[in-house]
């Protein structure tokens, strides 16, 4: 359900920015598809082990996830345009046997089974686009959005045994939070032809919801115990994509 | 011209079903199994160490060792006895050592370490059904887990209360630390036990599993 909503968004901000485009000047859109890199503690995965006590750790295990982004503008100069963002990107959790070790050692147990979803982060992003030709094909852009951001965080289930029993499952609930977000991005366009262009872009984005995180069944105080995350999301975004122009000049 | 125009716009359908794929594909989950590594860390020696609270004079210790951690060899319970003395009050501490080890590792400073999902349990024999008093805050075992009430008697006058507590909120009991209380005269069994119950820790006996389930004989003169 949650993939067709999106799905249906993007469809439909193409569809309005196509209409747009009929009506009006120089008008861009574009979509992008790469590599997301997260940084900062977000991407961090340290072993926590903890037998007498909880660990409210701020690494986030965040792995290199993907990102899409679909935008569009309009150049209210000749090198200047306002524009908006809209973007998915997905993160799976890395060194998951770190996440799982660091369990197994706290509660000193013959073994656990873990299993953790993915971060995703959905942007809606107006700001400025700037564009500026350097050859007869090729142009060198920047931009600087900022907007809202919605972000969620893994289901992360830990399956516990030990002497064989089944000592249950506890779980770090999913929580998905809003927040401002920024992206500031720098590329490079060629010119296929008069209207479409391909490109390539990097762009640094950040955000720091403060989520919430509801756990269950964690009855002993051991090990790893995530109830906040108040860090920074940040990432580098590097995508190639394509660009439509209609322009009357 | 046109031909390109085409080709550009098969591309753009073609990233657009990327993006459905990719996000259909989002929902999988990652999964991991860890098993704890191989280690030489042995349970060998379970004693129980006592003194008089209004005769410091009056000590000892109970010691149960099983040296050998195939279980093929039967453990020396030669030493697991304990001598008390009728109406008395002890201070007990418990100790667990892994004596393969030189000199011997004190297992129970860990234990302590990890007392928030470590319980241990304390049963006389014999005693009466009308004794046996299974709740939160008493050593009793239950008897779907082994303990035979006998309703005859003679019965063991040994009242065990456990003194320590554990860090979780609320704190729950833990068993390293304990009182026993005599009555006359008598004499019996003492099984301990002690429960492993990570993140199930909840007061009573049945989550979790055994570390070690062990006998002591008791004389109270």
């Amino acid at each position: 359900m949650r993939q067709f909503k999106i799905f249906t968004f993007i469809i439909a901000s193409l569809y309005s920015l196509n209409a747009f485009a009929q009506e009006k000047d120089n008008v861009f859109f574009g979509l992008n598809g790469g590599i997301s890199m997260p940084f900062g503690n977000w991407s961090q995965s340290k072993l926590i082990v903890n037998s007498t006590n909880f660990v409210n750790d701020p690494s986030g295990f965040a792995a290199n996830g993907s990102v899409f982004a679909l935008d569009g503008g309009w150049y209210f100069s000749k090198h200047f345009a306002i524009g908006a963002m809209i973007n998915y990107a997905s993160y799976k959790i890395k060194d998951l046997g770190t996440l799982s070790s660091g369990y197994q050692q706290s509660f000193d147990v013959d073994s656990v089974h873990t299993t953790a979803g993915s971060y995703t982060i959905f942007n809606f992003l107006p700001g400025i686009y700037f564009n500026y030709p350097i050859a007869k094909k090729l142009s060198v852009s920047a931009r600087a959005l900022a907007g809202i951001t919605s972000a969620t965080t893994p289901n992360i289930a830990v399956a516990v045994y030990d002497g064989g029993i089944y000592d249950g499952t506890f779980e770090q609930k999913s929580a998905t939070k809003s927040a401002f977000g920024f992206d500031l991005g720098a590329g490079l366009g060629y010119s296929i032809t008069k209207s479409w262009a391909v490109n390539l872009r990097a762009d640094y984005f950040y955000s720091k919801p403060d989520f919430t995180i509801n756990n269950t069944l964690r009855q002993n105080r051991a090990g790893r115990l995530v109830t906040e995350y108040n860090q920074p999301l940040t990432s580098m975004n590097y995508s190639f994509g394509v660009a439509y122009i209609l322009s009357n000049k | 011209m046109k031909l390109i125009i085409s080709f550009m716009q098969k591309l753009i359908l073609g990233l657009f079903a990327s993006i459905v794929i990719f996000l259909g594909g989002c929902n999988k989950q990652a999964s991991v199994g860890t098993v704890r590594p191989p280690s030489n860390e042995f349970l060998t020696t379970v004693e129980l160490v006592f003194q008089n609270t209004s005769n410091p004079l009056d000590t000892g210790r109970g010691i149960w060792r099983q040296l050998d951690p195939t279980g093929a060899t039967p453990p020396d319970t030669s030493k697991a006895i304990l001598n008390l003395k009728a109406n008395s009050t002890y201070n007990v501490q418990t100790l667990i050592l892994d004596e393969t080890k030189t000199p011997a590792d004190t297992v129970s400073i860990v234990i302590r370490q990890r007392q928030n999902y470590h319980l241990l349990y304390y049963q006389p024999t014999p005693i009466s059904a009308s004794n046996l008093i299974i709740s939160n805050t008493s050593t009793d075992i239950p008897v779907a887990d082994g303990t035979v009430t006998s309703a005859t008697g003679p019965y063991l006058n040994l009242v065990v209360t456990r003194t320590d507590y554990d860090t979780n909120v609320p704190p729950m009991q833990v068993g390293l630390d304990l009182t026993f209380a005599t009555g006359a005269a008598s004499t019996g069994w003492l099984r301990a036990v002690q429960r492993h119950q990570p993140n199930v820790k909840d007061g009573t006996y049945a989550p979790g599993s055994s570390d070690f389930d062990v006998n002591y004989k008791i004389n109270i003169q």
